[in-house]
């Protein structure tokens, strides 16, 4: 039925990315702990996952999730310390909604218990009592918790969803009742672009809002109010002339005009930018199909060469020649489309590191060098494995403890540096580490045995 | 079935039961067109419907518009539930259409 289907697995592949995202900003909030940018992205990125779950009818997911960017929303207003517990924990939130994911996808089905548990201590970390399905759900997206500045004041608020708003899932009187969680809001539906019936387009919405909403909640709480349908709307947001108590605000008038939809409906990440915006999801098995479509291309070519040299017709050389331009420049761009950066695979491994060095009790900094290196999606995919296991063999083996570190005048946090770089028509990857290096007497020992 | 149309002697009812959104939004408009052609007044039945999304809402709107415009009735049957004045409300539509009246 409509488009619903394709959103849903839409949503699937933007949350897998959404994910990425945020462990790695947990992972870069685990070094750098007061960083309150790092931890308005965690939330954001909790925010969307939950917002789009419910809104694609991901219950589960939604409200697991919602209890978790709670615990961040007490982060971002100082309630609750950025701990390895809280990050640890984040982390382990994150595999599970990772386990929910797949389980959407047709996967193996997520463990209840794993997500009790998780919900149990992030209930003792926070003091919080557990955000139920019920709670976060139905109304979709919800409200995340916000802070109030203080000083209520007037903001009027214009809302004219976009074609397709309805088709993707969204409702927007879901919207306006979370709105008016915020404060009072006095509404008024324009109706006038409805078309006569005959006319109208029975699943797109005409109905367009103006409103005006006294709240101390600051101008980014209403925003975030419409984050997963930014894309599919014009909404604009402007401070009302006088603020409804309190000293006139200094605040600028703040004006948000959304572009026109070009993203899944759920909303734009940080991480879009205007390049983003022009770039398009295609599968990778499409990609090969057209790599070895072109390979055969190539082959067919060489043969009319052939013919057209064995003819001598020069009209035949002349479009034999074209082809071969034409086929040669086909081949270079196809073999570009393919390049992907290693900056993902890298990034994956800090991770890893991360997990490896808390239960090896160890303590390890992973950095990154030349993750812009372009390489084939082929050679990229096969890169995965050899590369965990020379990081996995290094934290095990290489790297001392930090006691040894210390006795042996190293610092007590070990560096494994992983790098890419072009050399001729190849790309060396290293891995390198500061530890020991290999035990020779214990591996002889081992060969004897 | 969620929308239904009877056609009884001047008058068209049109009963709408349980969710009433995108999914059956074709069906009701297309209802509400064949029970404007036949030039009958026009009821809609809310007293069994839960919910109204926005293409609901708007189908209804429509339907009243055109209906006055030619000078036909357009009314509520029976008592409007609760939660459907409530999400009226909450869409800013508390005088549409004219006539409702929460429970």
């Amino acid at each position: 039925m409509l488009d619903k289907d394709k959103f849903k697995q839409a949503f699937l592949e933007e949350a897998r990315e959404i994910l990425v995202e945020l462990e790695s900003s947990l992972l870069a909030l685990n070094d750098n702990r007061g960083d309150n940018e790092l931890v308005g992205r965690a939330f954001r990125a909790l925010h969307t996952i939950k917002g789009s779950g419910a809104m694609f009818g991901f219950d589960e997911l939604a409200a697991f999730s919602h209890n978790l960017e709670n615990a961040f929303d007490e982060v971002r207003n100082g309630r609750l310390e950025v701990t390895s517990e809280l990050i640890n924990l984040s982390l382990a939130a994150l595999d599970q909604i990772k386990a929910m994911l797949d389980e959407a996808a047709g996967g193996a089905g997520a463990s209840g218990a794993a997500s009790a548990e998780i919900l149990a201590k992030l209930r003792q970390l926070t003091g919080k009592p557990e955000t139920h399905a019920a709670e976060a759900a139905p109304s979709p997206p919800s409200a995340p918790p916000t802070a109030t500045s203080g000083v209520t004041r007037d903001w009027q608020i214009r809302f004219c969803p976009g074609a397709d708003l309805m088709r993707a899932g969204a409702n927007p009187l879901l919207l306006l009742r979370e709105l008016k969680q915020l404060g009072s809001l006095r509404i008024k539906a324009s109706m006038a672009a409805i078309p006569p019936l005959g006319e109208l387009d029975p699943e797109r919405c005409y109905i367009s809002w103006d409103m005006t909403l006294s709240t101390s909640a600051p101008r980014e709480a209403i925003s975030d109010v419409f984050i997963f349908v930014a894309d599919s709307c014009e909404l604009t947001i402007e401070p009302g002339t006088e603020p409804a108590a309190g000293p006139a605000s200094s605040t600028a008038a703040v004006k948000s005009k959304t572009p026109k939809p070009k993203f899944p409906p759920w909303g734009r990440r940080a991480s879009d930018t205007p390049d983003n915006a022009s770039s398009i999801r295609v599968p990778a098995a499409k990609l090969d199909q057209f790599v070895n479509l072109v390979g055969e291309l190539v082959t067919v070519q060489a043969r009319l060469v052939e013919i057209a040299a064995r003819r001598e017709d020069p009209d035949v050389v002349a479009v034999s020649e074209e082809i071969e331009r034409l086929t040669s420049a086909l081949r270079e761009n196809s073999i570009s489309i393919r390049m992907l950066p290693i900056r993902a695979t890298f990034e994956r491994f800090r991770r890893l590191v991360h997990d490896l060095a808390r239960d090896l009790h160890k303590e390890v900094e992973l950095t990154i060098e030349g993750a812009d290196t372009e390489l084939d999606k082929s050679v990229i995919d096969q890169l995965n494995d050899p590369l965990m296991h020379l990081i996995r063999n290094s934290m095990d083996h290489g790297i001392e403890p930090p006691e040894i570190r210390l006795a042996a005048s190293k610092r007590p946090s070990a560096t494994i540096h992983l790098s890419a770089r072009h050399s001729g028509d190849s790309v060396l990857i290293s891995v390198a580490d500061d530890g020991g290096g290999i035990d020779a007497e214990a591996v002889r020992n081992r060969a004897i045995e | 079935m969620p929308v239904t149309l009877d056609q009884g002697e001047g008058r068209c009812v049109i009963r709408l039961d349980g969710e009433i959104n995108i999914g059956s939004a074709a069906e009701l408009k297309e209802l509400l067109l064949q029970a404007l052609a036949s030039g009958r007044e026009l009821r809609i039945d809310l007293e069994h419907a839960t919910e109204l999304d926005v293409t609901a809402l708007q189908l209804l709107w429509a339907a009243e518009r055109e209906a006055r415009g030619s000078s036909r009735g357009f009314t509520l049957a029976g008592q409007v539930p609760g939660e459907i004045s409530v999400a009226m409300g909450d869409a800013g539509l508390e005088t549409f259409p004219a006539g409702v009246e929460g429970k």
